[in-house]
């Protein structure tokens, strides 16, 4: 089976956390990479307590939307100039290193070399500053369990207002669940579309030519259930 | 072999152990522990829940993986294991003695191997 390549338009973060979880659903041993992006969000770990993590007053006054993934990890910050993958298969077949390498090259086809920093994330290498976060998500521990492995690419993104939504806005709580952990970021000064065909092209020429689609390609009503549960409160604010 | 004779393993990595009182502790092998790593959070089941056998039940995260983890038994959630949940390094260092639940009113079993057909099982992955 031909691998399928994905692409979003929806900027919506719950719709488009209910798309990535409803291809890895439904995948069926298939291996995707989809590609996305979302308006001012800040995103937080399965794990985490959003008030400890972040400024939801200055967010609020913003129009910044809280949302929570599925995947472990910390918080971090999505505007429309950071893009996101996901690579989905089955856990047998996902290499974290392969999608890295993926990654890199896609990136050094426009003379940024990168290297690997903190827990799994993506550096310039001339800096070491981090351009790109990523989190795992697992569905069993089987070898056909469908798996996913996503990320962020920070190409042109408002780095200072990401600064202030993830200060939270009383350091002295008592924090609950998994925390984040800062990092010194960069963005990679890279038009979001050219990065998205060279990773496009480089995961062709890694696994052969892909089938596309756009994000209708995710059953609907598994989308909108899927969008409910990921976008109430009981979700973003238990941990 | 590091399995224990106690209890009985489920494809999936988890053990159980029944009592004589009809319930049943849960907790995951420690072959699963050293596939996950560094276990960083709990997310135990809460009492009263209804689980069914096979299926997800709660989930672990170690470094910025959250992995499912799947119920052995049909039943109800009589109680969770708060020390787990305080300190989920725990399941590394001793998955044997860290259950995750106790269940009870047990409706139905997945498939349960010996901890000597689980070894053989565990030597046929990867």
């Amino acid at each position: 089976m031909k691998p399928l390549i994905v692409t979003g338009s929806s900027v919506d973060p719950y719709k488009n956390l209910a798309i990535e979880e409803t291809l890895l659903r439904s995948c069926e041993g298939r291996r995707i990479l989809y590609l996305w992006q979302n308006d001012k969000t800040v995103v937080i770990g399965r794990h985490q307590d959003a008030v400890a993590e972040c400024n939801l007053e200055k967010m609020e006054e913003d129009g910044v939307t809280l949302a929570k993934r599925i995947s472990g990890g910390g918080a971090v910050y999505h505007d429309m100039g950071n893009m996101n993958f996901t690579f989905i298969a089955p856990r047998a077949v996902l290499s974290v290193d392969e999608n890295f390498e993926i990654i890199s090259e896609a990136v050094k086809a426009f003379g940024i070399e990168t290297c690997r920093t903190g827990n799994n994330d993506l550096g310039v290498a001339e800096t070491g500053a981090k351009f790109s976060g990523s989190a795992f998500y697992q569905s069993g521990p089987d070898d056909d369990a469908p798996c996913f492995h996503h990320g962020t690419i920070l190409c042109s993104c408002d780095i200072e207002k990401m600064a202030q939504y993830l200060t939270p806005s009383s350091a002295k709580l008592e924090r609950h669940g998994v925390q984040s952990i800062r990092a010194r970021v960069t963005n990679l000064g890279l038009e979001i579309s050219d990065v998205k065909e060279s990773i496009i092209r480089v995961f062709e020429e890694r696994l052969g030519e892909a089938d596309r689609a756009g994000e209708e390609t995710a059953d609907a009503a598994k989308v909108e259930e899927a969008m409910q549960r990921l976008s109430s409160q009981e979700w973003l604010f238990s941990i | 072999m590091s399995e224990k004779n106690d209890r009985l393993y489920s494809r999936q990595h988890e053990w159980v152990i029944f009592k004589d009182d009809g319930t049943c502790l849960v907790g995951i092998s420690d072959y699963a522990q050293k596939e996950l790593g560094n276990i960083v959070f709990a997310n135990l089941p809460e009492e009263g829940d209804e689980v069914t056998a096979d299926t997800p039940f709660c989930d672990v995260e170690s470094i910025k993986t959250v992995s499912d983890v799947y119920t052995p038994v049909s039943g109800k959630v009589i109680s969770v294991n708060v020390e787990v949940m305080d300190n989920p390094t725990l399941i590394n260092s001793d998955p044997y003695g860290s259950w995750f639940a106790v269940i009870g009113d047990i409706t139905a079993k997945g498939e349960l191997l010996s901890a000597e057909e689980y070894d053989e099982y565990i030597k046929t992955l990867k």
